[in-house]
């Protein structure tokens, strides 16, 4: 039973102490700062804000490309 | 406006990602190509246990296909063939995409999903030669479940290599949820499996790590691969940022700390100190805080552009699923307080939110990732507009059936059952038509499937038109009759993604 105490409290303070590490280094790293680049991070010049990159052809000859698509639009 | 295609920074940023996709092409194909001959074989498994339930005398005389059999093996090769191996798939694409660097390991990453194929093949024939565990989630035999979890440690080490090497400095939400999901659920998978497979946890306490350990499968493991797909595939189809970063994160935060507290709530009931099941409740609860987030984050970021559904198949599946998923979180939170479980406990109202959950939610979101992703890894087009509606179509009208049908079926059950003046073989034959509309349903989703196997394996063998435009719920060519006819220029043929 000793050695069930030790593993099971072993894991739980492995798996607890990974969240806490993880935490401190987004904060101390800046990765929690700057909230709205990251978010626009997934987008690049070629597939940019306001562009749908999955879509039917006639969609895409009619379609006006505004700039209502995104709302922060960079246009990078 | 769109920039100038002859722009150098756009020519980059298109080889970028074509040498990224490109690396991640035989690794990921093959996970994925893997997990549609699972999903295949898991709803064959399905639909024969389905039918058992209504008509017990179907298949009876094979022992390898009784009841205790089938369910079991159904449930381990959905999971761990169909809903892990896409799972695994869709992780290496996109930390590949969102690191910027091209995936590593790729030969291992192979060895690994055969590796992978061959356990959970040996383990589904254990299953029905008899050599089950009986412990649900963990059916294979240990011999299987401890092997298998080696390729959930050579994750954690991809992980932390694809980490450390990134060129992307900023870590994406969705990355987030993906490191969550291979640092943390591989933990669990070993810690379970251990405490399971060994003599430590016998009685009470191996019914508490089994639960602890099945619901952590969907809530660590399943969610969080689902959410981080949700979180790209939407903005990055749409071309629009989600609505607010600040609360993908908070909500991200928020699953981390309470999810993996809510699995004692399947022993409600049970023969467990009243506090650990408490703890299980009170998490259930908390998980109201990332689901609000979630679905809040995603209605925000698709309102006003429900529309665009009709023109992309992965954002018909994702926003399927991610709304399955407010749903569902909604559903299990209220299911684990104490008054509902009473009545929908052991009953088929919890078989109806368990599929909610790795089905309409999680399943729906990788068939949705699976659409946008291959054609970019095969570059070529989905052969067939057709089969993708016929695929979305059937499986969403099944699932909602499904889900009808044995959540009121299954409330009926529970009243009855709790009533002492009703006897029990009248409890059996009210479920009756309830069970056939399951089978309905089931074989409504399973022709969804195989219309989708159809349209990997064309993909898988490159019979589909030269990539222009990933996916079409139109041929190529209706779109150009469709275009001429309306004196609006054809699409430009020349291929961009080359």
């Amino acid at each position: 039973m000793t050695n069930t105490l030790i593993f099971i409290w072993g894991v739980v303070l492995l798996l607890g102490a990974s969240s806490v590490a993880a935490l401190i280094w987004a904060v101390t790293s800046g990765q929690l700062a700057e909230f709205q680049q990251g978010a626009t991070s997934i987008f690049d010049d070629d597939e940019p804000i306001g562009r749908m990159t999955d879509e039917f052809p006639p969609a895409m000859v009619t379609r006006v490309i505004s700039t209502e698509g995104g709302r922060d639009h960079h246009g990078n | 406006m769109e920039t100038d295609p002859r722009d150098p920074g756009r020519a980059a940023d298109v080889r970028e990602r074509a040498v990224i996709d490109r690396s991640a092409r035989e690794v990921v194909l093959l996970w994925y190509g893997s997990s549609v001959f699972w999903l295949l074989l898991g709803s064959m498994l399905a639909l024969v246990t389905s039918i058992k339930l209504h008509t017990p005398g179907f298949l009876a005389d094979w022992e390898w296909l009784t009841f205790g059999r089938v369910r079991p093996a159904h449930l381990n090769t959905v999971i761990y063939g169909w809903a892990s191996m896409s799972g695994v798939g869709t992780l290496l694409w996109l930390m590949a995409r969102l690191c910027k660097i091209r995936l590593p390991w790729r030969e291992g990453l192979i060895l690994a999903g055969i590796y992978w194929n061959a356990m959970v093949a040996i383990g589904t024939f254990q299953i029905l030669v008899g050599n089950g565990t009986s412990i649900e989630w963990l059916e294979f035999p240990w011999w299987v479940s401890i092997p298998l979890g080696v390729v959930f440690l050579v994750l954690i080490a991809l992980t932390v290599k694809m980490l450390r090497t990134r060129r992307e400095k900023h870590l994406y939400v969705s990355q987030w949820y993906l490191f969550g999901a291979t640092i943390w659920f591989p933990f669990l998978y070993v810690a379970a499996t251990v405490l399971i497979h060994s003599p430590a946890a016998t009685g009470v306490a191996k019914a508490t790590a089994n639960w602890w350990f099945a619901h952590n499968v969907l809530g660590l493991w399943l969610t969080p691969i689902g959410l981080a797909s949700a979180y790209y595939f939407i903005p990055k189809v749409l071309g629009r940022p989600i609505h607010s970063y600040y609360l993908s994160i908070i909500g991200f935060w928020s699953l981390a700390l309470f999810y993996n507290w809510a699995g004692t709530h399947h022993l409600i009931g049970g023969p467990l100190p009243a506090w650990l099941v408490t703890v299980g409740t009170v998490g259930s609860m908390m998980m109201f805080v990332p689901v609000i987030t979630v679905a809040v984050n995603h209605h925000l970021t698709m309102a006003g552009h429900f529309s665009k559904m009709r023109f992309s198949p992965t954002l018909r599946f994702i926003v399927f699923g991610a709304m399955s998923y407010t749903v569902v979180s909604v559903q299990g939170s209220l299911t684990a307080l104490r008054m509902v479980n009473e009545v929908g406990h052991f009953t088929h109202y919890t078989i109806a939110h368990a599929h909610l959950g790795v089905y309409s939610f999680y399943s729906m979101i990788a068939f949705g990732s699976m659409y946008y992703v291959m054609p970019r890894l095969v570059e070529r087009e989905w052969v067939s507009s057709r089969l993708i509606k016929i695929h979305f179509w059937a499986c969403a009208v099944g699932m909602i059936m499904y889900w009808v049908g044995l959540s009121f079926g299954g409330w009926i059950q529970g009243l009855m059952m709790n009533n002492p003046d009703v006897p029990f073989m009248d409890v059996v034959q009210r479920m009756i038509p309830y069970l056939w509309s399951r089978s309905i349903a089931g074989t409504l989703m399973t022709i969804g499937h195989v219309s989708f196997a159809i349209l990997v394996w064309k993909m898988i063998r490159r019979e589909g038109a030269w990539l222009v435009e990933p996916t079409l719920f139109v041929t190529r060519k209706d779109a150009r009759e469709a275009a001429n006819a309306s004196h609006l220029p054809a699409p430009a043929t020349g291929g961009h993604a080359s």
